[in-house]
């Protein structure tokens, strides 16, 4: 069937049997689905909430993975050049049409957009995996729960401390604030004076001083905790706060996560005189201990005790929040996969256009200019120079290139000047809008104790950082308006022109 | 008659006197000249039967009747012959690493004419073949070229430029595959695309090596696949660096007649301009000879020209008689000098010596020749020192 699709292609549509389309993007198509699974699979159970990011379990075993996938993509990309370099009709001075190149370009775009874009699958299938784990847990209570539960587990002792609690905390942070009003130009609260703050609490410690939220994720706030827990306390609801440490513990045992608590225990431990010498203070990373290589003493001291992942719970709990918000389409990682399509398909253009000996002396001869603009700016020190050097040089290089191939001058030369500016212009928008972002933010100076005003933000200031994608959108449009009407002209000439 | 009529006329002699070969390689340009994808089909089926039965096809009546059909088509030939196809004038080149240097060439090249550039290794063919398809700068002079009219860019122009070097690039895939690209490329699709590459297939030979790749080719093939290229392309101008050094022979006088026959397509006629050290060969097609040394035309002119420009006679002459009888063997037939290279000998008669003297004091002295040439009019007389 293949053989048949080609053959047709060969005598039909020769451009797309030549660039091997079909068989690439039926490669891709597998490659896909097998990624796709792989990622799906690559989440066992939803203990992987309390550990994301790979931390902690299975970490080398994802990266064999990427290993050994991105050597299989390597493989298959230099097979696909194999074959595709075999034949070059704009090389061996084919009839091709003005559109031609154009198309070429688009073809190589298509296929190197399929191959690439196989890590985003990967994560799609990772994303599936974990919505699907994660369908019936409503995050929204989970952390009100974890919350109101972690209030009677004592693990950060200072969490009860009473500089910390909602008023203390409140009066500190106005004088603060008044303090840094007062000495705008002087810095931040000093901390001489926020140890002599610190001296007057020193060990006053009560549940009711608890003013903390530890899972960000909740609808109760700092202050609603802290009514919770003065109200139980001080109306001795002992059987509330068990209920709220139960719930913990359920979450807790929903992600896997290890732990030792009794409930009954530690509610009635809430209710002793000072909780700094109580012993049920709970430690809340025992499976970090393996890592760090603590004693068996310490083990054997934690396990007499009480003991929690509470950074585990919190983890867990947030990345089920982030894979509800969490969009597949995240356009930021679009672009990347753009821009990593758009340059391996510049370089292969640009090597199907050229001959070897100017591409790899321009090639070469970036990563020597890079280097250069590297030492440049270390003697400048000024981005803004850095930028009118590179915008120069870079038009620079687009003129000379310009100007010898129309003139039919050394090719060599030419080609390099060429493949220069068809590199250093890729970044010419996003340099642009980065140096206008830098000059237009506000500028404030310090005048006395104040900070003065002298020249307000530009709205333009906040659109720039608003709107990243949005450029980086209008920079690959830019890529592609000089690769069709700069690069692919300039190249018929050059192509034709005879040599010295 | 019309030309078309005497080509057909021309295929009916040589299969009546059983010159099978060369009949069917001429009904095959005959059937590239119909246009008409019937002519192939029916042309490219007789081959096959010839291929079963070699001894019946000269009597096969579908041939003749094949030739009738083509007989009653009204082919032109588009009137091409005698428009010169380039005009080089005073063309120099000096490389700026080197010490070569190409004095002025000036000559034509018109429709369906061959010019052969003779010369020994490193005198300039090369460069000049290369600045004529534009891949190399001319330093002075000019090159106008009939096509440029039509072209709207350099590379249109070199796209009817076709250049095949003397070291073959190396292909991949099937060498058919590469036909049948080569033929999309240039427009022609689906069916007609594979006929088309079959007949110049069978054209040039290759039939039994259409499904072989590079590796399993010999080099005088990888020759005739490149030509095969080239002649599908329907080039203007064909420019050939060395391409008899890989063949043999006999495949050698074969291709050079076949592309001077080619060139005088009525369809597609071209123009040739080839390389070569095999100066008879390249000779007995060429219409004009130019001589080479030192990246100088020593000599250049049309073969016709050749013979009024040939004041003394010369033989090239291989016998292990030695010199003082030979000298003493010629001395009445106006020898004037005898120069011998180590394998033959170059014997300098006076203007007007004639052959029958030469041939009569050779049978008269008993000499015993292995060989023997008059070189008078060939460009080999440049290549005696």
């Amino acid at each position: 069937m293949l053989n048949k699709i080609n053959r047709y292609l060969l005598l039909n549509y020769p451009q797309i049997w030549n660039t091997r389309l079909v068989p690439m993007l039926l490669t891709a198509l597998i490659l896909h689905v097998v990624y796709f699974m792989m990622g799906y699979g690559s989440i066992y159970n939803i203990s992987f909430f309390h550990s994301p990011y790979e931390y902690v379990n299975g970490r080398i075993h994802l990266e064999a993975q990427h290993a050994l996938f991105g050597l299989i993509l390597f493989i298959i990309i230099v097979i696909w050049l194999f074959h595709y370099l075999r034949n070059n009709p704009f090389k061996s001075y084919y009839p091709v049409s003005k559109l031609y190149l154009v198309k070429e370009f688009g073809l190589i775009l298509i296929i190197f957009l399929s191959l690439v874009s196989i890590f985003h699958t990967f994560q799609y299938g990772r994303l599936v995996k974990m919505r699907h784990l994660s369908a019936n847990i409503d995050d929204k209570k989970e952390a009100d729960a974890i919350n109101t539960g972690l209030a009677f587990l004592p693990h950060v002792i200072m969490d009860y401390e009473k500089s910390f609690s909602c008023e203390e905390e409140e009066i500190f942070n106005k004088k603060i604030q008044q303090y840094e009003e007062n000495n705008q130009c002087g810095g931040v609260y000093p901390n001489r004076l926020f140890e002599i703050d610190m001296q007057i609490y020193k060990r006053d410690y009560k549940f009711s001083y608890y003013c903390r939220t530890k899972v960000e994720n909740g609808t109760l706030s700092n202050k609603d905790i802290n009514a919770i827990v003065k109200r139980w306390i001080n109306n001795h609801q002992i059987d509330s706060i068990e209920m709220a440490i139960q719930k913990v513990c359920k979450i807790a045992d929903q992600y896997k996560i290890n732990h030792n608590i009794q409930a009954k225990k530690c509610a009635e431990y809430c209710f002793a005189d000072t909780i700094n010498y109580s012993p049920m203070y709970i430690y809340s990373d025992y499976d970090g201990l393996s890592e760090s290589g603590a004693s068996e003493e310490l083990y054997n001291m934690i396990n007499s005790s009480y003991y929690m992942g509470f950074d585990k719970l919190g983890y867990a709990n947030t990345s089920v929040n982030e894979i509800r918000n969490q969009s597949f389409w995240n356009v930021t990682n679009l672009f990347i996969s753009i821009y990593i399509a758009i340059g391996l398909s510049l370089v292969l253009l640009l090597f199907r256009l050229l001959r070897f000996k100017p591409w790899i002396v321009g090639i070469l001869g970036i990563g020597v200019v890079v280097i250069c603009g590297a030492i440049l700016s270390i003697s400048i020190d000024s981005a803004e120079e850095m930028y009118y050097i590179y915008v120069i040089f870079t038009l620079l290089c687009g003129i000379a290139a310009l100007m010898m191939i129309s003139k039919s001058q050394s090719k060599l030369v030419s080609a390099v000047f060429l493949i220069w500016f068809v590199t250093f212009a890729g970044a010419l928008i996003p340099a642009t809008f980065m140096n206008i972002y830098y000059q237009t933010a506000a500028n404030w100076a310090c005048d006395g104790n104040k900070y003065i005003l002298y020249s307000p933000e530009h709205p333009i200031h906040s659109w720039i950082n608003d709107n990243w994608n949005t450029i980086n959108a209008i920079n690959s449009g830019f890529i592609l308006c000089y690769v069709l009407f700069m690069l692919i002209p300039l190249s018929y000439k050059w192509q034709a022109n005879a040599s010295e | 008659m019309s030309e078309f009529n005497l080509k057909t006329k021309e295929v009916r002699d040589y299969m009546l006197n059983g010159d099978h070969h060369l009949g069917l390689r001429r009904l095959l340009d005959c059937a590239m000249d119909t246009g008409q994808r019937n002519f192939y089909v029916n042309v490219l089926n007789l081959l096959t039967q010839y291929n079963d039965n070699s001894l019946a096809i000269s009597q096969a009546k579908e041939t003749f009747d094949l030739l009738d059909k083509m007989d009653n088509l009204k082919i032109s030939s588009g009137d091409k012959s005698g428009q010169v196809l380039l005009n080089a004038k005073d063309i120099q080149k000096q490389y700026a690493h080197g010490n070569f240097k190409m004095s002025p060439v000036s000559f034509e090249l018109k429709y369906n004419e061959v010019i052969g550039l003779v010369g020994e290794n490193g005198n300039g063919k090369t460069t000049l073949l290369r600045m004529l398809c534009k891949d190399l700068k001319i330093d002075n002079g000019q090159i106008k070229y009939k096509v440029e009219d039509n072209c709207h860019s350099d590379y249109e122009l070199r796209t009817k430029l076709i250049y095949i070097p003397q070291r073959v690039p190396k292909w991949f895939g099937s060498l058919m595959d590469n036909l049948n690209f080569t033929l999309s490329m240039h427009g022609i699709k689906g069916e007609e695309n594979v006929l088309r590459a079959e007949l110049i297939i069978a054209r040039l030979g290759l039939r039994p090596y259409k499904h072989l790749n590079w590796n399993r080719i010999s080099s005088g093939y990888r020759t005739r696949f490149e030509l095969a290229k080239a002649l599908l392309r329907q080039p203007e101008i064909m420019l050939l660096d060395e391409p008899l050094s890989n063949l043999d022979i006999i495949s050698q006088q074969t291709i050079l007649q076949d592309l001077k026959h080619m060139s005088g397509s009525l369809q597609h006629p071209f123009g040739i301009i080839l390389s070569s050290q095999q100066l008879y060969e390249v000779e007995k097609i060429s219409d004009m000879v130019i001589f080479l040394k030192n990246g100088a035309p020593q000599y250049q002119g049309r073969q016709n020209e050749v013979q009024s420009e040939g004041m003394e006679i010369i033989y090239e002459m291989e016998t292990d008689t030695n010199r003082e009888i030979l000298q003493q063997a010629f001395n009445s037939t106006g020898l004037k000098s005898i120069q011998y290279n180590g394998g033959v000998y170059v014997l300098h008669f006076e203007s007007g010596t004639s052959s029958q003297s030469v041939f009569k004091a050779i049978a008269q002295n008993d000499i015993q020749v292995r060989y023997i040439r008059n070189i008078s009019q060939s460009s080999r007389r440049f290549f005696i020192n």
